[in-house]
């Protein structure tokens, strides 16, 4: 630990760092421009310059810059030195000549990392009377603005795009003074990750549009640390809400990266950042609707589709109550349907308000397998499921059958980074430190090895070091093949074409040789082998080395893996309720059904859907009206998870909690808050309906889940709970410098109502209480003195990079270990007829989820629905791209563009999962089908090439 | 001890001799300078269009938070508050929105006679805050200045800007 | 027939002029308080503001008359007449002129030192009644201040009686056609002057109201009438003092030329300007301040007076 000096103070710090990281890590501010904790230093901006002195002696010392400097034991530096101070100032001078005067025009305004450093550089004053470079701007597609003229040059914007997200069509173009950062034409930025540039960029060229919609600045902002529901990452989020000012509640206004070492640190994928608009949509539901029984003349609803209208909730509950009386007096069967994309508690509360025996998942039986298979796999002790910075360390990478830049984008910008592992380890042996950005890639030597085995593999390519299409029966014994090599038992291996059969001897020497090995692998291809064969890989591979090898499994949903908590394996699925429901119709009573924040057309086949929807009474709790609310009889509207508290476990077994970030509108209340109170209302008494209705906060259902399931038992002190206060105060949602509060809702009325209180969490929906509680995982509003941008956040670390300060939330499930049996790759799978193609599911990073799906800007980007065959099948059948096609299933037939793919293995048909329009085929996948052209559209007209 | 009371009394006592120093309200007006802190109007550019580029800058230094407005972006580039509000019966008239304001918007009037029987008439809406003229500032446009494009004003047109450059020429 | 009547054209003279000047003063003293404040003070209601006293009354006529729950209502309700009460009949002993007066009582004197010390009871039942910390803290406050003030405000006047060898009033007056009193007996009157102050709770010894420590002490919890009473009862103690001061030591009604009633009531007004412009024009001091003025400064100094005037008298003698 080296002993150096700053300003006369004496400082013990971490080897191998850079003078500001130690700096920041200290809490010294020095301003900064171009270096970024998790990008390293170029030292292209010159701001961090600080006056380094040889000895004691010294007085004038040599001016370097804190980002370049590594730091030596016993160096003597100064900080605040005039002539650091001074040539500071000069930098930002020269910075600021050609900015362009529009800070109250511009959405950075406010939390601003120039405007900060401006000020903390004490460049208070314009000398400059020359005339100012000007840019036009691109239109970069409708999450991203670009105001080109704010431009400082840092290079943030490029080195992250290109260099960290892999992306291509950005770039710095021209030199000198008029470099320009932007894409070769107009257009929608291809990168995933597009929306960090918005927190990278430390002016306002790159600003969220989505935000600028309904823009507030930052101090208007109403934070709660929140978990992104869009995936099952688990990505923390910053959610941010104010009321719009004409008297109705808070909407949601963005949502912002909130650091987490272990799961997203600085970055967080579009789907996340931008899907957040759903809550605001015009498909929410925000009162108790029930079908209306007068009679209609004419109405455009469809064949059992209901026509709804406005109740008062306290009727709507008391006939839910009625229902659940009717229920208990064995008068009546009530079911309850559970989600995957609700909490814990939400589910929890269904399950005590219907009983274990009537609660179903909501998943049908082969997705449900999955997740049980996953947690299943999880408990091995030969393997573990590794954090973000794990993965970013991994030495070889094993990608299965999962698209995971489309399911789990989090995760593949780590594997991006993993793939640099080799040159970090050349630039190491070197004596180069990693934090040397621009040496350390300049260094020549391939790649990590990254392998991706599987049906559409395509966004990771580019850093692939093989790269294997095929279908997921060949996935499965691609991976047994590796297994078994791994183990070297070669009898189960099986039959393998020649290229393939070599291809698996050179990724288990890879796997076998890499110290830090990493299988990655998940749901998507909805096949239990592939996640068989990616745990034979993982088991055999942590056998070998007599250490656990990690293994990342990604599950399909945001709380996919907290649902499968709630059942045994083998039941619970939708096909079980179908029968049931079937073998109880002879006893002629009437069936209601719950269904919790479900699409059950997303999720079974049309028979099974039909049969459960055909139930005498269907109860809905949900935030979108959705193709299964127009079959409810009385839908109650859910609060979205930015409006509620609860906690989702993610494909790590990790769980997590979320607080409510600002009160829903309307009605809008948690699920199981609705639940508790038609439980309230209910004229039987149960010891389980009691104690439902008995829960007052969150917390409670926390800690009686923590209680019922011995593997989610650190659900209980996931956080602190409501009664928790600081200095006998709450946390205060609202920042200290919130405005309007009594003129925003003084249209209504001039007198300030109270504000919301929350029973469920330590804050307050207010300006009132500890606003900077930097030591509790309650901050989600990234600010410290000086720091308006989200720069701050080094402030809440421990160290710069390193994990929040006294703010871990998380714990993981306490699951037993238990080994996995072996396993053999099936052999042979039924045969095909030559008309029919192999349905595969294909993700969408736009689309395939349901709740971003419905994010206005989101839902401009999404594609029309379309299917991909391979070049063999599309002549054999005579299809070109573009040309209109009808897939068709016993049940049901879709309309879609045919695009053709030399990727597509032959003989399957790439359907993107859930992309609205084709969301009732999700349950069809994996399947068969067949395909039949119905019109040529001239494929000028149509973009539909390869994708 | 006793000598400083009496002199104290004393000189309060010959105050019955001096003048008064108000006036006789409403009766009698008293001057107003032209900057007295009185009531808040949102005032226009020369070119008569609203200067209120809805920063937000005035409300987050108003004191009693009585300022509350939402930023639009219409259709010729210019940012407009959708609804800009001042909530008088909470105002306290400090001028720190003056002071914050950017683009000369917000200024103070010296208006300070504003009695309602009712409250609610105390809050003022855009509409009744906007004046037709550019108030204390005759001259000053933020967007003649600023760098932001707007309809009628391209990149490179605002004060001492360079025309835009073209990236992709080779004259650079 | 006169026998009868000139007493009771005394009594009801004396009651309303005294309720009335009282009520008027409240007027006075606001005006007087503008001037001395470079201000017109109230002017609007009638010729010069003179109707300002009767909107006062109608404001407070009309006002709710609040009585608080936690109150003990009978002592709550009886407080503020037991001022007023005591405060008239002091008026009952004060020679005006000499066919002008209630009644000639041959312990006059000690009468009105009677009536002073039961009116502090108002004060500090009114204090403890409300059953409100500031009111019980002023309470508190008048009542140790009155106690302690009272002590020598009586033997400050004992030089008056030696001199004039009589209780009487009328006798005390009359005592005084060589000389007013306020000569020989400066000291006394100084200390008569500054308890008189005290006992009525004026300013700047109007601690037991203190508004900026104690909201507005003993009548924090009053409003309407009752709050008017003590409103009265505090201005017709002040001249009350006033005109006892008058009567004490600047010779009661004698003077040259005039009639005797003016020259009684000229006086009077007088002190009651003085005492409005100790208003306008000193500070309150700190409550143990006022103790130790009292105990430490006052009493001794009456004391002293004491023994001074009966020493001369025996010499004299």
């Amino acid at each position: 630990m080296p002993n150096i000096t700053i300003d006369g103070e004496q400082y013990e710090i971490e080897d191998g760092q850079n003078l500001l990281n130690a700096c920041l890590s200290l809490g010294i501010n020095l301003p900064y421009f171009c270096w970024h904790p998790a990008m390293g230093s170029v030292g292209a901006c010159r701001q961090c310059a600080v006056i380094e002195y040889k000895d004691f002696e010294d007085q004038r010392g040599k001016l370097v810059m804190g980002c370049m400097t590594p730091i030596k034991d016993g160096g003597i530096y100064s900080v605040s030195a005039d002539s650091a101070r001074e040539f500071r100032g000069g930098v930002i001078e020269d910075l600021m000549t050609n900015h362009p005067h529009d800070c109250p025009v511009c959405e950075e305004g406010g939390e601003c990392h120039l405007q900060d450093m401006t000020e903390m550089s004490g460049h208070t004053l314009r000398r400059y009377r020359g005339t100012k470079r000007t840019h036009r701007n691109q239109y970069l597609g409708p999450f991203i603005n670009h105001e080109m003229n704010r431009c400082i040059a840092c290079y943030r914007c490029t080195r992250f795009y290109r260099e960290y997200a892999g992306g291509s069509d950005l770039a710095a173009l021209g030199r000198n003074n008029q470099v320009y950062f932007g894409r070769e034409q107009d257009g929608m930025l291809e990168s995933g990750f597009s929306g960090n540039l918005v927190e990278v960029c430390p002016t306002g060229v790159f600003t969220d549009k989505t935000f600028s919609e309904h823009f507030v600045r930052k101090w208007d902002l109403q934070t709660a640390p929140s978990i992104c529901e869009h995936c099952a990452v688990g990505c923390n989020t910053a959610p941010g809400a104010r009321e719009p000012g004409d008297g109705e509640d808070a909407i949601l206004r963005r949502v912002t990266n909130l650091f987490n070492h272990d799961i997203n640190g600085y970055f967080l994928c579009d789907r996340g950042r931008f899907g957040y608009d759903y809550v605001n949509s015009e498909a929410r539901i925000k009162n108790v609707l029930a079908t209306r029984t007068l009679e209609l003349i004419e109405t455009t609803a469809g064949e059992n589709e209901k026509i709804h209208g406005d109740m008062a909730p306290r009727d709507a509950l008391q006939q839910f109550a009625d229902t659940i009386t009717a229920a208990r007096r064995g008068r009546r069967r009530l079911i309850g349907i559970g989600s995957p994309r609700s909490s814990l508690e939400n589910n929890f509360a269904l399950r005590q308000l219907v009983g274990a025996e009537h609660y179903y998942a909501g998943l049908n039986a082969r997705d449900l397998q999955l997740l049980h298979l996953v947690d299943r796999i999880q408990r091995d002790p030969r393997l573990y499921s590794p954090t973000t910075p794990q993965i970013e360390n991994a030495d070889a990478v094993l990608v299965l059958g999962e698209e995971i830049e489309q399911t789990a984008p989090r995760i593949a910008l780590a594997v991006r980074q993993a793939a640099r592992n080799r040159q970090k380890q050349h630039a190491q042996q070197l004596k180069i430190p990693l934090w040397q950005d621009a040496s350390v890639r300049q260094l020549d030597g391939s790649p990590s090895p990254i392998l991706l085995v599987g049906v559409d593999t395509a966004g990771l390519c580019d850093i692939a070091s093989e790269h294997l299409p095929c279908t997921a029966e060949q996935t499965a014994m691609f991976a047994a093949a590796i297994a078994c090599r791994l183990s070297g038992d070669d009898s189960g291996s099986p039959d393998l074409p020649e290229g393939l059969l070599e291809l698996a001897d050179n990724a288990a020497q890879i796997l076998a040789g890499a110290e830090r090995p990493l299988i990655i692998s998940g749901c998507g291809n909805r096949d239990k082998a592939t996640l068989h064969g990616a745990a034979a890989i993982a088991t055999a591979l942590g056998e070998r080395t007599e250490s656990p090898c990690a293994l990342y499994l990604a599950c399909p949903e945001v709380n996919s893996l907290g649902i499968a908590q709630l059942f045994e394996p083998g039941t619970g699925d939708l096909e079980q309720l179908a029968q049931s429901l079937e073998s109880g119709e002879d006893t002629g009573m009437p069936v209601s059904v719950v269904i919790l924040e479900n699409d059950l057309y997303r999720r079974a086949d049309a028979e099974t859907v039909e049969q459960i929807l055909a139930a005498d009474e269907v109860i809905l709790l949900d935030s979108l009206l959705n193709q299964t609310a127009r079959r409810a009889d009385l839908i109650f509207p859910a609060a979205a998870t930015a409006e509620s508290q609860g906690s989702y476990i993610n494909s790590n077994g990790t769980a997590q909690r979320f607080y409510a970030v600002y009160e829903g509108t309307g009605f809008i209340q948690e699920s199981w808050r609705w639940l508790s109170d038609a439980a309230g209302l209910c004229g039987a008494k149960a010891p389980s309906l009691t104690a439902l209705a008995s829960w007052r906060h969150s917390t409670d259902l926390s800690a009686a889940i923590a209680c019922e399931f011995s593997q989610m038992a650190s659900l209980a002190d996931l956080g602190p709970d409501e009664d928790y206060r600081i200095d006998g105060l709450k946390v205060a949602r609202q920042t200290h410098r919130y405005s309007g509060r009594t003129a925003i809702h003084a249209k209504a009325h001039v007198a300030e109502q109270p504000p919301h209180a929350d029973p469920d969490a330590p804050m307050a929906f207010s300006m009132e209480g500890i606003q900077n509680a930097g030591e509790t995982p309650l901050v989600a509003n990234i600010w410290s003195p000086g720091w308006n941008s989200n720069q701050s956040i080094h402030k809440f670390q421990q160290e710069v990079g390193g994990p929040r300060r006294h703010a871990d939330g998380t714990a993981r499930l306490l699951r037993e270990p238990q080994a996995m049996p072996s396993w053999r790759a099936p052999t042979g799978s039924a045969p095909r007829s030559p008309a029919e193609l192999e349905l595969v599911p294909l993700y969408c990073l736009y689309g395939s989820d349901e709740l971003s799906a419905r994010a206005k800007a989101i839902a401009s980007v999404i594609d029309e629905p379309y299917a991909v065959l391979s070049e063999h099948d599309a002549s054999e059948r005579a299809i070109a791209a573009g040309d209109s096609v009808e897939i068709e299933l016993p049940e049901a037939h879709f309309l879609v563009r045919a695009r053709i793919s030399t990727d597509q293995p032959r003989g399957t048909l790439g359907v993107p999962y859930g992309l609205p329009g084709l969301e009732e085929l999700a349950a069809y996948l994996p399947g068969r089908a067949t395909l039949s052209r119905l019109a040529r559209i001239s494929s000028t007209e149509s973009g539909g090439t390869a994708q | 001890m006793l000598a400083s009371q009496l002199r104290s009394m004393w000189l309060v006592f010959r105050h019955l001799f001096t003048r008064n120093a108000t006036v006789q309200y409403p009766d009698e007006k008293p001057y107003l300078a032209p900057r007295y802190r009185g009531r808040i109007v949102l005032t226009r550019d020369p070119d008569g269009d609203e200067r209120c580029v809805a920063c937000n800058l005035c409300a987050v230094a108003c004191p009693p938070d009585c300022i509350s407005l939402q930023k639009t972006e219409d259709e010729d580039g210019r940012w407009r508050p959708a609804y800009f509000r001042i909530n008088f019966s909470r105002c306290i008239m400090c001028g720190l929105c003056e002071d914050a304001c950017p683009t000369y918007a917000i200024q103070l009037t010296p208006d300070f006679e504003m009695c309602e029987y009712d409250r609610q008439n105390m809050v003022y809406e855009k509409e009744d805050l906007l004046i037709s003229g550019p108030g204390k500032y005759h001259d000053y446009s933020f967007y003649r200045v600023a760098g932001k494009a707007i309809d009628g004003k391209d990149k490179g047109q605002a004060q001492k800007e360079a025309p835009p450059i073209d990236v992709k020429s080779l004259n650079l | 027939m006169s026998a009868v009547w000139i007493p009771l054209a005394n009594i009801f003279g004396i009651l309303i002029a005294a309720v009335l000047l009282a009520a008027l003063l409240t007027w006075g003293e606001r005006r007087l308080l503008g001037f001395w404040q470079d201000r017109p003070g109230p002017n609007r209601v009638g010729p010069f503001g003179l109707l300002q006293v009767v909107a006062d009354m109608i404001k407070l006529f009309f006002k709710e008359d609040f009585v608080p729950r936690f109150a003990d209502i009978p002592v709550f309700v009886l407080a503020p007449t037991v001022v007023m009460a005591t405060m008239l009949l002091g008026f009952a002993v004060i020679p005006v002129a000499p066919q002008i007066g209630v009644i000639d009582l041959n312990v006059g004197l000690l009468f009105f030192l009677a009536m002073s010390s039961i009116a502090v009871y108002s004060v500090m039942l009114g204090g403890y009644a409300s059953n409100n910390k500031y009111a019980l803290l002023g309470g508190l406050r008048a009542g140790a201040q009155t106690v302690s003030y009272e002590v020598f405000m009586g033997l400050s006047l004992m030089g008056v009686v030696m001199m004039s060898g009589s209780f009487n009033l009328r006798e005390i007056v009359q005592a005084q056609t060589e000389g007013w009193f306020i000569i020989p007996q400066f000291v006394g009157f100084l200390v008569f002057f500054i308890a008189g102050i005290a006992e009525s709770h004026r300013l700047p010894f109007d601690l037991p109201e203190a508004e900026h420590e104690l909201t507005a002490g003993f009548h924090t919890e009053y409003s309407g009438m009752k709050f008017g009473m003590f409103f009265v009862g505090e201005y017709l103690s002040v001249i009350l003092i006033s005109s006892l001061i008058t009567t004490l030591f600047l010779g009661g009604w004698l003077g040259p030329w005039l009639p005797p009633v003016v020259w009684f009531c000229l006086k009077t007004s007088f002190l009651v300007m003085l005492f409005i412009l100790m208003r306008a024009a000193l500070p309150r001091p700190r409550y143990d301040q006022l103790m130790q003025f009292g105990w430490k400064v006052m009493l001794p100094l009456a004391l002293a007076n004491l023994l001074l005037t009966g020493g001369i008298l025996l010499w004299n003698q």
